[in-house]
């Protein structure tokens, strides 16, 4: 799907990305993982060409990833952004349609195939009820859920979210969990997410790439193999224990205790 | 929303606007009932005097202010989107300052008539708008950049504006001091046709741009990521609103308050939506203009006061309750 090789970028003189191979795979939930400041929002900028790399290449089927153009990358990629501000009191329905941008030229109104995907988008996020409010009169998690259904509303193969749960409380975090491997395993999306939230990852990531604070590449592979005491140092610099819940068997990875005074 | 208000947005603006037009042609100085002023819009010649009065005082006003109503509305409702600021103004981004700065280079220069003063004014908001665009482009107009680059062009040509008007004579001075205020009877009907001609295009390439405008409320990051080429969609909005402006201030000099609070009420009121807020925005903002050009023409009537003063009396207080309603914006 997409494939990095021997990629490298840098802001100014400071590199943030060295050497980065990565090749993303159909159908796959892939979670990109690391301290902060270590360069996960960056690769994914870089996957979807909003950067360009000065070493190496970023490679989509049409071409280089920055090459591509903001029309056509809008219908392979559909992005869920950090909740940003709503200056303004736009209805729900139509800040989904919004997602609908590149497939509605000239001067028509939102056709009634159009309002249908949105109405399908908002009920996949379980989010119809909201359709009638006002984003700018929601909650965290209710906002999260129209921006996810926007995404899904561009109709676009793959999927990135950059931390986009990172605000939410359990109940709305384990919901948008359960979406996203749903829409991995029954829709054949492609997702790529950046997120912090190692227990998370471990039950819904086929694969977890784990970066270095220096922006390298420390281990790609299945959760249970990444997730480890000696790789975790390496990347967080905290002594962690790794645990497998006797019941469920699912992944479970503890700090070590803090030191009393 | 539902569908009858999607229908009936279009019919309040108009008759709203209609009720306006024929406040402002029927008071003044001379006042017309509603059959006199229909006799002579029909037949001048049913009252030759006040024929000429009407059609060649009044009419070209009130069109007049209609006209630069509705450019700074619809130029307001477009830097505020691209922005993401809802209280960005059409003269944040130095378009005033620039477009001052001309007119009084032209008194300077002793090209006081009407007939050179809006052009002057024209040509100096354009000037103002390309540097500010010039500084912003090169970190790709991100909004920051250009409110900042704004604000500094802004002061500079105000700082050469007053060096200016130290310099020149008390005679241009009060003419000068007279534009700078805005007002409505200082432009000659001669541009009347050509405002008109820039401003309805750049509105209407402005609505044509509806959807980029509900996305690029977004802000840029998403818009890109939505589909937009943000770089050039902002540089077509850019000049298309900078035309709006030009025009405006060229024509009326500084009126303040109608490209800051009309789109907001529209929004308010219709909610944000660009297809609609567009249209609805240089509607009212005719309307607004034109009332508060018979409210300054009447109030000390057979003198006026500046329109400015009326926009932002009626305006400031508005806002301000706005403000303490909605607990900020």
């Amino acid at each position: 799907m997409i494939a990095v090789r021997q990629m490298s970028f840098a802001y100014g003189r400071r590199w943030v990305l060295q050497r980065i191979d990565l090749d993303v795979r159909p159908g796959e939930l892939l979670t990109i993982m690391g301290a902060n400041g270590c360069g996960k929002s960056t690769l994914l900028r870089l996957l979807r060409g909003r950067l360009r790399p000065q070493q190496g290449e970023v490679c989509w089927s049409g071409g280089a990833a920055h090459d591509l153009g903001r029309d056509h990358m809008a219908r392979l990629v559909a992005v869920v952004p950090q909740q940003l501000s709503q200056p303004f009191a736009f209805p729900v329905r139509e800040m989904v349609a919004m997602g609908r941008y590149v497939y509605q030229k000239g001067l028509a109104g939102v056709s009634h195939r159009e309002w249908q995907i949105v109405e399908e988008s908002l009920a996949q996020t379980d989010a119809s009820h909201l359709a009638d409010r006002c984003c700018s009169e929601l909650s965290g998690g209710e906002l999260q859920r129209v921006l996810l259904a926007r995404a899904l509303a561009q109709q676009a193969p793959v999927l990135m979210l950059d931390e986009a749960t990172s605000q939410l409380d359990l109940g709305h975090k384990r919901s948008i969990a359960a979406l996203l491997r749903r829409l991995c395993q029954d829709e054949r999306k492609t997702i790529v997410q950046v997120s912090h939230d190692l227990n998370s990852a471990a039950e819904i990531s086929q694969r977890i790439l784990l970066l270095a604070p220096d922006g390298a590449r420390i281990a790609l592979d299945a959760p249970d193999r990444v997730l480890n005491r000696e790789v975790l140092r390496e990347a967080f610099g905290v002594e962690v224990d790794v645990v497998r819940h006797p019941a469920s068997g699912q992944l479970r990875i503890f700090p070590q205790p803090l030191e009393c005074r | 929303m539902n569908r009858s208000t999607h229908r009936s947005w279009f019919w309040l603006c108009l008759t709203l606007l209609t009720l306006a037009l024929y406040g402002g042609l029927a008071t003044g100085t001379v006042s017309f009932s509603p059959v006199q002023l229909l006799q002579l819009l029909l037949d001048p010649q049913t009252d030759p005097l006040q024929g000429a009065v009407l059609w060649q005082i009044r009419l070209p006003r009130v069109l007049l202010a209609s006209l630069v109503g509705s450019s700074l509305a619809v130029s307001g409702a477009v830097f505020q989107a691209v922005l993401r600021n809802p209280l960005a103004d059409p003269y944040l981004l130095g378009v005033s300052g620039g477009a001052a700065l001309g007119a009084v280079t032209a008194i300077c220069l002793g090209m006081t008539t009407a007939l050179w003063l809006p052009l002057s004014g024209f040509l100096g908001a354009l000037f103002a708008l390309w540097l500010v665009y010039l500084v912003a482009r090169a970190h790709q107009a991100s909004t920051h950049t250009l409110i900042l680059a704004g604000v500094m062009v802004g002061s500079l040509a105000t700082a050469v504006l007053l060096f200016l008007l130290w310099r020149i004579p008390a005679d241009p001075l009060r003419s000068a001091v007279f534009w700078l205020a805005g007002n409505l009877s200082g432009a000659s009907p001669a541009w009347l046709p050509w405002g008109s001609l820039v401003s309805l295009i750049a509105s209407l390439l402005v609505w044509s741009r509806f959807r980029l405008l509900d996305v690029l409320t977004q802000g840029e990051d998403v818009a890109a990521d939505l589909g937009v080429d943000v770089g050039r969609a902002r540089q077509l909005l850019f000049v298309a609103a900078g035309f709006l402006v030009a025009t405006a201030v060229s024509l009326a000099g500084l009126v303040g308050f109608v490209g800051l609070v009309v789109p907001h009420v529209v929004r308010l009121l219709w909610g944000p939506s660009h297809v609609r807020l567009i249209p609805a925005a240089a509607l009212c903002g005719a309307a607004f203009l034109v009332v508060s050009d018979a409210v300054a023409r009447s109030v000390f009537s057979p003198a006026e006061i500046p329109v400015g003063v009326v926009t932002a009396l009626i305006g400031a207080p508005f806002f301000l309750y706005l403000l303490r309603n909605r607990g900020g914006l």
